[in-house]
Order: C-alpha cells, then structure tokens, then sequence
C-alpha cells in the first residue's frame, strides 16, 4: 500500500507514510513536521543564490498526502516558515495556489521556534494557530519534544528533523530520515524539501521507522525481549 | 655603510651589492647575477633549484639593484620619506611572513637602504592595515588571499599601477591549486594596470617547470593590441644552484620477520630513530599526519626522557605561539629534533638542521628530494635522509623513489581547468573593487592560463550567476549581489561587500575548534567533529601533552594536564596523498625485478622473507600482469587487485568496478583502496575468469561508466563543498548578524540535493563532477593505467591465506559501496543478519 506503514501505538493508531507525514484516521487528520517554507528565499534575500522549487516540492508532498488519504484537517507541527524573510513574494504566491487547490482542508499550525518572529500570516490563508497540547483524545501536539503535556498519552512533534545511520559489517546504507518513537513521543521526520537532519541515537526501547526509497521500513536492529514496540 | 656616504663619486649598485654578500660570507653565483640581469632588462621568469640555494637573493636583488642604478646618489636618499609601492612579495603561508621579513630586510639594512618594508596577512593589526590603505610600503609581503582583499579596494588600484615587480614564493605550493589560481587572476588585474609588470616565481625543481612558468606570467591573448604587453618571449627560467650532494638511506628493522605487513605509525622504529637522532646535532623528523606526529612525539620523549625541552612538535593544528617558539629554536640549532608534519615543508632555512627522517611512504620522488633538502643547507653540504617505514612493503617505495630520483622521473603538477567558483569570486572581488565591463574583463582573465580556453558561454554563466544567481531567469527571484548598469558591473551595497570581504579565499576547512587550558593559554585547534564526541575526563594526545576534556563552552574545548595513557588522538582531515605515477611506475619495476628473482639494494633484501612468502601463497605480479586474489573471510567474500596506480586511481577503479559487476547482478560492495590495490568484498561470491575480469578494465563507455559509478559513490557531493564555499554559496559568518547566521546553516550536501533538482544545468554541479574526474580519480592517470592493464596478462589467484600484498587492505576500514540493490533490499539483509545473530547468541 504504497509503501506506508500503520502502526498501533499505546492504542492510537497511525499511519506513518513515505512523504514524511502521519496519518490518524480516527481524527481524519493528517500531520507533518518542519515544512520550513521559503527557506531558499530567505538564503537569496541573503544574497545566496538557492534555486526556486523547494517549497513547490514539499507542498507537492503534502498534496500527495492529502489526495489520498483525504484528510478534514491538516496539522502542522511547528517551524512552517523559516524566517521572517521567507515570506516572499514567491514563497506567497505558492502557499496561496495551495490553498486554492485545498479550499475546504482546515490547517492548523503549532508554532515553532522559526515561526515566532513571524508576525500574522495573511489571513486569506485560513491558517489557524493552535497551542502546543491535547488535540483529541489524549493525543497531543507540540513542536519541541521537552514539556510533555500532562495528562496525554502521547505526543506529535517534530523540531529534531531526526535520522539514523544505517551500518552493519558488510553494508552502510547512510543516513535515512526516519520517524522516532522515545518516550511517548512521536518525533516526525522533517518534510521540508531543503531541510537537513541530525543523526540520532536511539535507545532500545524507542522505535524507528526510516524512510527509503518511498517506503517506510521498520528500523532494523536486534529486537530486545522486552520491547513494548508495537508495529504494523 | 655611512663613511661610503661621503665618497666623491658614488660606488656603482652592483658594488654595493657584492659587499652585502661578502658582509654574510656568500659570493654571488652565476644564475643569481642572470636573475639580476633578467629583471634589470625588464624580464619575467622563474627561479627553480632545492631550497637553501639563495633563490631569495637571487630574485630579491633584482629590484634592489634597479632602484639603485636609478638612484645613484645616496645624499638625495630619503629613509623619512620611503618611495612608494614597488615591490610585492606573495608568500603561501601567512606564517611565512615575519621570517620573510627578516630575510628580506637584511640586504636593506646593510645598504641603507630607504625603503619601507612591511607585511599585510590576516595576521596583521587592522591600524596597520588602515594605514597601508593609504600608502603602500616600497615593498610589501603578502599572500594570495590578503592581495585579492586588497583589489577589493579602488583606491589603491593608482599605486598598483606604479608597482614595477611581482615576486611569488614557493610557486610550486601554490601551482595546480585554487589558490594558484586566485593568484594568476590577481596577477592578471596587476599586469592590466601596469603591462610592463615583472613577475617572478620561485620554485622547487618539478617535472612541468613550463607550465609552471606560464602560469604564473599569464599567456597572450590571441589577437593582442597591445605591444607593450611583456612577450612570452622574454621569459626565463632560471635553475638556481645544482650541484646539491644527496645521501638517502633507510632505517631497516632489526628483525625484519616480526615487522608489521600493514599499519601507519611504526613505533616499533622509535629505538633505532632515537639512535639516528643522537649521532647528529639537530633532525626535523617528517610524519605523514599530524596524529602521527603527536604520537612519535610521545614516543621518542618515553625512549629518551631526558629530551624533554630538546625535542619539540610543529603542525599547522597548533598554536601560533607554540609554532613561533619551535621556528626560533629550531634556527638557533637550540634543539634536537622537531617532529612535523608538512607544515615545515616550507619557510625560511634552517641551517642548523643535519637530518632528515622521513617516517613514512613520501608518496613521490620530488616531495623527498625537496624534504631531504632541508638538511645541509649551506650549498656546499651534503642533504642527508633517512627513510622509516611504518610497514614492511614500504621499504619498496624508497627502494622505488631511489630509482626515480636516479632517473631524474620528478613528479609535475598538474594543472587545474577553469575553475568556475574561483572566477566567480573574483568577479565580484571586482565589482566592489572599481567594477568591471565585461569585454574588458574577459580579455583580462583569458590572459591567465587557467581560463585562456573560457568560453563565452561559461563567462555568460559566471555573470548570470553573480549577478542573478544562475543561467535561469526566474529560478532566483529576490536575488541581489552585482548589480549590472548597462554594460557595467559594480558591487555597491556594503553589506554584501562586507560579507564577500571576511569570505575571499579558497581555502576550506573543516569547523574548528580551539583547544584551551581552563587558564585561558590556547593550545591549537582541532576538528570539532572529534572534540564534540569526546566525553569530560577523556585523554588525549595534543600539541605533545596529554591533556583531558573539561568541557565545550562557547566552540572553545577547555582542558587541563592528565596523567596515565591517552584514550585517543585527535584525527585531523586532510588530503591524503596519493603516490605520484613516477613512484607507482618504479614501484611495479621493484616488483617485476623481485618476481625474477633479483633483488638490488638493502631495501628489497631485506623484503626477501615477505616476497618468498608473497611468492609461496600466490604470486609477485611482473611489469606486465595484473595480479588478482580472491579469499573468503568473516566478513564476507573478497576481491583483492593489484594494479599498483595510486590510491586515487585505485578509488576511481573500485567504484567503476563495482558498478559494472553490480550492474549485470543484484549485489552491494563495500570498498577499501591503498596506493598498491583494491578490495571489494560482498555478501555473495563473484565468479572471477580472465575474461570477464578484463572487460571490468575496458576502456568503451569509460567516462559513461565513470560518472555513474560516481553518482552512487557521492563524491561530487563531497567535492560541492568546496566549490559551494568558493563561489559564496556558504559563508562563514555574516558581520553582525549572528541571529541570520543560523537561519542560514544548510551543509554543502542539501545545497547539492537542491541544485540537482531545481537547477541541474548550474555549472558549478558540472564543476564538482569534473573536479572530481580530473583531482580525485585522476581520470586521465585512470584512463592510461587501464590501456596498460588491457595490455597485461591477468593472473587470478586464491591464496590459502591474506596475502602481504592483500593484508593491508583488508584491514584498512571499508568507506566506499556501490549496490544495484533498493535500500529496502538491503535493510532487510542487514534486519536478517541481526535476527541470524539474535538466535546464535540465545543458543
């Protein structure tokens, strides 16, 4: 199925898909993670020359995403500009074709550490702001892994932009982006097309799922006897 | 000196120069008076001899003397007020600088002469540099990076237009480099300003001494008008003093039998250096890496604690101050012995030093003559090296190197083509210098050698890139960086100038780190990808002491003195050499003498137990064979061949090779390279027959073949770095902005990934791709040894056990991997493997 996984985790279960977003059909809502839009216009604003092209690539993402699972809201977890900067004319004009092309998708932003100087986004945008805690059900939503709302069961967030460092004696993939189950967090991988990734470590209790190749494969390492992990 | 003042008639300049040399006990040899001459009659050119034989003088004098014929009388000489700017002296090193200084200055003191003579590098105090801005010196020192900052500056084009000569030091550092590019286009700005500017080189002795000259004096342009212009005629080279005597010997290990087939370091050689080092007055030991400089250090303090303060550590990674004190010992023959790295490649003479010890491969034939150089250095005395290998086979490669020096086989530098991230730079270097019209400057930079073949299209794509970005009209709105006005191109905004300022220069270094006591004294540096990991309390060897971490505070590694044994030493990046194709050549001879049985010199004796063995468990290749051995190990099924070509040949092969198995067969292989062969291993056995295995070597589809075996290997993402700094896509740090400093950290790797996706025409992705082709596969070197092997007889063997040859692969660490499989296919092999040895261990 298109290379996606569903997992069940402490009962919530969600659909983690190649295009780096989640899935939770209960909610019919779909969440991805530092969409960091307008990225390369804040690097040319700089006198950087970056290409146009990645904000178009990381909202085809998600319109991928939306076509086929055709989620009611859309959650972004924080760091959906990169700076104040970003908001260029350009970087405008796509967000705006977007949401034409999505009119009755609801889209909500947690804000993030990049998001904060931003100011108001343009309201025909229909974005609204959402705080860091409970979303529905006891699933909870933020940006930063740290303050865990009290009282959910689990968290969505993102900030990390985590991937691991596949090896074994004969072979070494290299670094995969990867979802990251740690202490009742779900850490997404970042979507935004010209973000990079820092390698984590995970423990043996944690839970990773790397994405390859438009497949999300479970992380390959000697299962300990007394995982709680649940997979697909 | 001043009682000449009130001779009636004045002594002629060439007088006044000979009593300068009879003043230090030197007469004037012949090529340094032709030197003087050459100048004198307007003549570019380039000096080249072993270093120590008055190559400074030579070029030096020149202007000294022409100054001197147009002032002849001394009373109108006005030391309050100096001439203005006439001499520029380009040094590689900034550190060089103070020495050169001091020797430079001599000669002027003596004769009383009113120049003013002074330094301008990144090292120099910003009111001196404030003041420089208004008036140059007579004469000043300076480095590539410091003159190209200085055309950032309108003002002081009027002086250099005044400047009558140009003196680089040490081309042959600078040759065959970005930086001797960024040199060739700051020369040609200097020649367009004044045509009838004079440049001189220094150089060691190299195989391509003609390109190394056109390259510093610029070439013609094809229909010149202008006939002022210096003629390439009436360049010179010169080849300084060469009746320099040379005795090379090696240090053989006492029990040969126990000596190590593979390794690096060779401290089981300490004792018998130690001895080395005691029979004469003072030795500069030379190591490979800086790592291993700190780890002989220690090494030869433990065999003789008594040296402690007569032995000293010098690499580029310490402290300026550090590096100063062991220079000033090290002239006044105050110590031992030094233990370096490269970093005393160059610089001024050290007469003092008698020895030379070479630990480890000196990768080519001109790098030992010119180390061995530095030892004896009055021009009468005898260079004397002694070679340490840190491997048993290594023996080979002086016994190889003796043979190459012999022969007169030096190594030339190859040249690099049309960079375009250096032109990139420049180009805006220009812009906020003046501004440019582009005709004009076309002309200008196809007077360089390196961009004489430019096309009109790659310099469209330059200026479409500094000006909107790159070639695509509407890939990079909101860009600004030159601003274009009609046929006119200026950098106004001082922002942006500022920034291009802190970023001219092609030099790319990993982020470091300082290394500082908690008292505050610094250290050196360090990579901060190794002083991240390490953990509080964790010892290391730096700057020859064991010191431990305290902490990371600020990008400064805080550490104090420790006790007891290091946990590591620091493992500093830099470009490993590959051993030059006149080695690798002598190197085969070597092996082809020994497969018949002829073994000629101490070195190749002395390897007769490890060739017997070679010999025993499969063969020593001849001249004309390529020797391939095939053996399963724990880690999985190996190919192991032997084409003796270097090592960067040697990583262009594998990753070919790789690919055209991997592409008829789903399979992954991980590679390792040395300067003598490869090793592929994977998971699975490749049927190996001579037919087959020659077809890997074919030449149809080479570049094809090439470029996609490279693709999977990644290293044009590597080599992006680079050319991403040079050309301002990365920059280091923006004045006063350190909050936009963060929002603009992307590495060179996500620049790469973008460009390929939404700009893949940017030439600078083309630039990568060939810079990786022509610097680290040696594409030409590739495709010439694979005519050869075509021509060999390939003989196939599976020794019984690791070979000598084989054995230093196999414990080199595998880096490289090609696979035609999908990434789920081989995580799930790895998911296997794990779950394989989950049940063993539960057993």
């Amino acid at each position: 199925m298109n290379g996606a996984v569903k997992i069940s985790l402490l009962n919530y279960e969600l659909e983690l898909l190649p295009e780096k977003g989640i899935y939770w059909n209960q909610q019919h809502t779909l969440f991805v993670a530092d969409t960091h839009f307008g990225k390369e216009a804040t690097f040319r604003f700089h006198h950087v020359p970056v290409p146009e092209g990645s904000t178009t690539g990381t909202l085809r993402s998600i319109g991928t995403m939306v076509e086929r699972t055709d989620p009611k809201t859309l959650v972004i977890l924080g760091d959906m500009f990169h700076a104040k900067s970003s908001l260029s004319k350009t970087t405008c004009e796509q967000l705006q074709a977007f949401r034409q092309h999505h009119p009755t998708l609801q889209i909500k932003l947690v804000p993030g550490n990049h998001d904060r100087p931003l100011g108001t986004l343009p309201t025909d945008w229909e974005i609204e702001i959402i705080p860091a805690g409970e979303f529905a059900d006891g699933l909870a939503v933020g940006h930063e892994p740290d303050n865990f709302p009290s009282g959910a069961a689990l968290m969505l967030c993102g900030h990390l932009h985590p991937a691991v460092h596949l090896k074994s004696v004969i072979d070494q993939p290299g670094r995969l982006p990867c979802f990251w189950w740690h202490k009742k967090r779900l850490i997404l991988p970042a979507i935004g097309d010209f973000t990079g990734c820092s390698t984590i470590r995970p423990t043996r209790d944690d839970g990773v799922w790397v994405v390859a190749d438009g497949n999300v494969i479970s992380y390959p390492r000697r299962k300990s006897p007394k995982s709680k992990r649940a997979s697909s | 000196m001043m009682d000449t003042v009130q001779q009636a008639k004045p002594e002629t300049p060439s007088k006044t120069v000979d009593r300068f040399f009879q003043s230090i006990g030197w007469k004037p040899f012949r090529f340094q008076r032709s030197t003087w001459r050459a100048y004198r009659d307007g003549s570019s050119g380039l000096v080249h001899s072993a270093t120590g034989t008055g190559k400074t003088l030579a070029v030096w004098m020149g202007p000294i003397l022409k100054w001197l014929s147009e002032n002849r009388d001394r009373q109108k000489w006005q030391p309050k007020r100096p001439p203005g700017l006439r001499v520029l002296w380009i040094t590689p090193l900034r550190a060089l600088a103070g020495d050169t200084e001091a020797s430079l200055r001599q000669p002027l003191d003596h004769i009383g002469l009113p120049w003013k003579l002074e330094s301008r590098t990144g090292d120099s105090k910003a009111s001196a540099k404030a003041r420089q801005l208004k008036r140059l010196p007579t004469a000043l020192i300076t480095t590539p990076e410091s003159l190209s900052l200085m055309l950032t500056h309108e003002k002081l084009l009027e002086q250099f237009k005044q400047l009558e000569g140009v003196i680089v030091d040490e081309w042959h550092e600078l040759l065959g480099t970005k930086r001797g590019i960024q040199t060739e286009l700051a020369l040609s700005r200097l020649k367009k300003l004044n045509p009838k500017l004079r440049i001189w080189g220094l150089s060691a002795t190299l195989g391509n001494l003609e390109q190394a000259k056109q390259a510093l004096v610029g070439v013609e342009p094809a229909n010149s008008d202008n006939d002022n212009a210096v003629g390439t005629d009436s360049v010179r080279i010169i080849e300084g003093y060469r009746k320099k005597r040379l005795h090379l010997e090696s240090i053989i290990p006492e029990r040969m039998e126990s000596f190590p087939w593979s390794g690096h370091i060779g401290i089981r050689m300490v004792p018998q250096v130690a001895e080395k080092i005691e029979s004469v007055n003072s030795t500069l030991v030379f190591a490979n890496t800086r790592s291993q400089t700190e780890i002989w250090y220690q090494q030869l303090l433990k065999q003789r604690p008594d040296w402690a303060g007569r032995i000293a550590l010098h690499h580029g990674s310490l402290d300026t101050s550090v590096r100063q004190w062991v220079e000033k010992g090290l002239r006044e023959g105050a110590l031992r012995a030094v233990v370096c790295t490269s970093s005393l490649d160059l610089g001024v003479d050290y007469t003092a030093v008698d020895l030379v010890i070479q630990i480890g491969s000196p990768k080519g034939a001109a790098r030992l003559l010119q180390r061995a150089g530095r030892s004896g250095h009055q021009p009468e005395a005898t260079s004397q090296l002694a070679f340490v290998p840190t491997n048993a086979i290594e023996l080979m490669e002086l016994a190889a190197a003796q043979d190459a020096i012999r022969a007169g086989h030096l190594e030339a530098r190859p040249l690099l083509r049309k960079p375009l991230d250096v032109l990139a730079q420049h180009l805006v270097t220009i812009a906020i210098g003046g501004g440019f019209h582009s005709d004009e400057l076309l002309r200008e930079v196809r007077t360089t050698q390196a961009y004489e073949s430019l096309t009109d299209i790659e310099w469209q794509w330059v200026l479409d890139f500094v000006v909107r970005g790159g070639s695509s009209l509407d890939a990079y709105p909101e860009f600004k960086r030159v601003e274009r006005t009609g046929d006119f191109y200026h950098l106004t905004q001082r922002r942006i100038q500022t920034s291009h300022r802190m970023n001219i220069g092609t030099i790319v270094s990993d982020a470091a780190m300082h290394v500082k006591y908690m008292k505050g004294k610094t250290l050196g540096t360090a990579e901060e990808s190794f002083l991240s990991k390490l953990k509080p309390g964790e010892k290391f060897l730096f700057a020859g002491r064991l010191v431990e971490m305290v902490c990371v505070r600020d990008n400064v590694a805080y550490v104090k003195r420790s006790k007891g044994t290091p946990d590591t030493v620091p493992r500093w990046m830099g470009g490993r050499m590959p051993l030059s194709s006149e080695l690798s050549e002598a190197l085969r001879h070597k092996l082809h003498e020994a497969s018949q049985q002829k073994l000629t010199g101490r070195e190749m004796k002395a390897l007769k137990g490890l060739l017997d063995i070679q010999q025993k468990w499969s063969i020593i290749p001849q001249a004309n064979q390529l020797l391939i051995e095939q053996i399963k190990t724990r880690t999985g099924f190996q190919i192991f061949l032997f084409p003796f070509e270097g090592r960067l040949v040697h990583e262009g092969l594998a990753a070919l090779i790789a690919y055209r198995i991997s592409r008829d067969r789903k399979t992954t292989f991980s590679m390792a390279c040395n300067d003598y062969g490869v090793v592929l291993q994977s998971p699975e056995k490749t049927e190996i027959d001579p037919d087959t295995a020659r077809s890997w070597f074919s030449t149809d589809d080479l570049m094809a073949d090439i470029l996609e075996s490279m693709n999977c290997t990644e290293m044009a993402k590597r080599q992006f770095r680079q050319v991403a700094r040079i050309a301002g896509l990365i920059q280091q740090g923006l004045p006063g902005a350190r909050k936009n400093a963060r929002q603009l950290q992307a590495s060179s790797n996500l620049f790469f990934d973008v460009f390929c996706q939404y700009d893949p025409d940017n030439l600078l992705l083309e630039q990568s791709r060939r810079e990786v082709l022509d610097q680290q596969l040696e594409a030409t070197r590739m495709h010439s040894a694979m005519e050869r092997i075509n021509q060999s007889q390939i003989m196939i063997k599976e020794p019984p056990r690791v070979t000598p040859l084989a054995f230093p692969l196999l414990v080199d660490k595998l880096r490289e991997r090609v696979s035609s499989e999908t990434l789920a296919d081989r995580i799930a092999r790895m998911q296997m493997q794990l779950e394989a040895a989950a049940a063993e261990t539960e057993k």
